[in-house]
């Protein structure tokens, strides 16, 4: 199903009395549509390149409740851990995150219930937007090269991790994905939702240290991929990966290498365990590659 | 001799009048233990598989017994333009059961059984299932002891009067 149609679907699963409030907007505006938020006695607004448009019918408490029930199959009891982290994907890659009333348990959270709000956004993948860099990546006997993917907050970083896994796995590569917040692959029902390429395999929800160790003993891939690390577990794994013989593609939020080297994961700059590092802004537009240094810190993209 | 087979006749079709009269006792038992059932096949589900309810109605309205149909409409609301599962259950109930065997209030009962099913975490479906465990039990029980009572003086009464007519006739 195309994402545009998957994300209509999701209003198809609304009370009759909301289903057909995206009919508001024009052809143009529904392709242009990035998000959706709903709000528990307000209103539906849509927004995205076209700005903002509201829906002339009120969203009631109990209507909202009806929604999310729908959104979670009538079972929310099914979806609790995706709930306690505030987001499902559901078909399409599409995330919708729940606003509530938080039920805590020792630290925790253990439920979500009256709900308050919904923010539906919509998936997208940008097929070959690593095509660019894709030179930089292997090596004369066309082995992968450890890379780190660097940008701050919302310049691209996911979507071109992404393309790469596709990329490599379409070339042949065996790929293991670990999808902590299932945002590289946006599994649903088992099945990514995202084009990750025939080769990839997907371990879905699980921490980033355990999935790693557990695809590099159970899947034997070529190179492992997960999204945004920072602690000292994550510099152990990647260690481990690298020490046997995995190749490992990763990001992390930062601005510069000699930010980075002060960071958690400074050590393994200093051990030059990365081979490429990829600086990603959003200038000017979301994805542009600003720079790839190698693994001494030189710039070899000129 | 027309009259005895006569006789035996009347006898035979009063036999038949309180099988038959007397089988809304066993029907309403059936019908109550089928639900228990269902019931229990759906906890297992939620507890060990989470499977979603969904899911769980599309199985059960493929096995055998009178509320499978339910489980059937269930489902087509579930799919279309139906709410809350609590909703079509009910609706469902009192469809396929308003002119059963069973009676009003016990139509009523069963079609409240799907109040908060889905709704909750594990727990609160624990808690869901224990109600309804103690709700069919209830009705279980009623049954049983309606059935026993009222079976045995229903066929007593029209094997009795079978032989009266039998009598009078002779």
């Amino acid at each position: 199903m195309e994402k545009e149609d998957s994300f209509e679907m999701i209003f198809r699963r609304f009370p009759e009395e909301y289903r057909h409030c995206i009919d508001i907007l024009t052809d143009e505006e529904k392709e242009k549509l990035e998000e959706v938020r709903v709000k528990a006695e307000g209103y539906l607004v849509f927004a995205g390149g076209f700005g903002e448009k509201a829906s002339d019918i009120k969203v009631s408490q109990r209507g909202l409740t009806l929604i999310v029930e729908k959104l979670l199959d009538h079972s929310v009891y099914a979806h609790m851990e995706e709930l306690c982290s505030g987001y499902i994907t559901v078909e399409g890659g599409h995330r919708i995150g729940i606003c509530g009333r938080a039920v805590m348990d020792n630290g925790s959270i253990k439920h979500i219930k009256e709900f308050s709000s919904i923010n539906i956004r919509k998936g997208r993948e940008v097929i070959g937007c690593s095509r660019s860099i894709q030179r930089f990546l292997l090596d004369e006997k066309d082995d992968f090269l450890n890379t780190l993917v660097i940008s701050p907050p919302k310049c691209g970083k996911t979507t071109l991790l992404r393309d790469i896994v596709r990329t490599l796995s379409e070339k042949g590569k065996r790929v293991s994905v670990v999808d902590e917040r299932s945002e590289l692959c946006a599994v649903y029902k088992g099945v990514p939702q995202y084009d990750v390429g025939r080769r990839t395999d997907v371990l879905d929800g699980c921490k980033k240290s355990k999935g790693m160790s557990l695809m590099i003993r159970s899947m034997s891939p070529e190179l492992i991929c997960t999204d945004e690390i920072g602690s000292e577990e994550d510099v152990a794994v990647i260690k481990e990966a690298v020490s046997s013989g995995v190749g490992v593609l990763t990001s992390i939020h930062g601005m510069s290498l000699e930010e980075l080297r002060t960071s958690k994961i400074g050590q393994l700059i200093e051990e030059k365990v990365f081979e490429r590092y990829l600086f990603l802004s959003a200038a000017p537009k979301i994805g542009t590659v600003t720079e790839v240094l190698d693994k001494y810190g030189r710039r070899i993209d000129a | 001799m027309l009259r005895v087979m006569v006789c035996i006749m009347i006898v035979l079709l009063s036999f038949a009048g309180g099988y038959l009269y007397s089988w809304r006792f066993t029907g309403r038992l059936l019908i109550i233990n089928d639900v228990k059932e269902k019931f229990n096949s759906m906890e297992r589900e939620i507890m060990f598989s989470m499977d979603t309810l969904p899911e769980i109605c599309r199985d059960l309205s493929k096995e055998e017994g009178p509320f499978s149909k339910v489980f059937t409409r269930i489902c087509e609301g579930l799919a279309g333009e139906g709410d809350s599962f609590a909703e079509l259950w009910s609706e469902g109930v009192k469809k396929e059961f308003s002119r059963s065997s069973l009676k009003k209030d016990q139509v009523e009962g069963l079609a409240l059984l799907g109040k908060g099913l889905g709704k909750g975490d594990i727990e609160e479906q624990k808690k869901c299932f224990a109600r309804i465990n103690t709700e069919l039990e209830r009705l279980l029980s009623e049954a049983r002891e309606e059935s026993s009572r009222l079976k045995k003086m229903y066929m007593s009464l029209f094997v009795s009067g079978g032989l009266a007519v039998s009598i009078i006739l002779i």
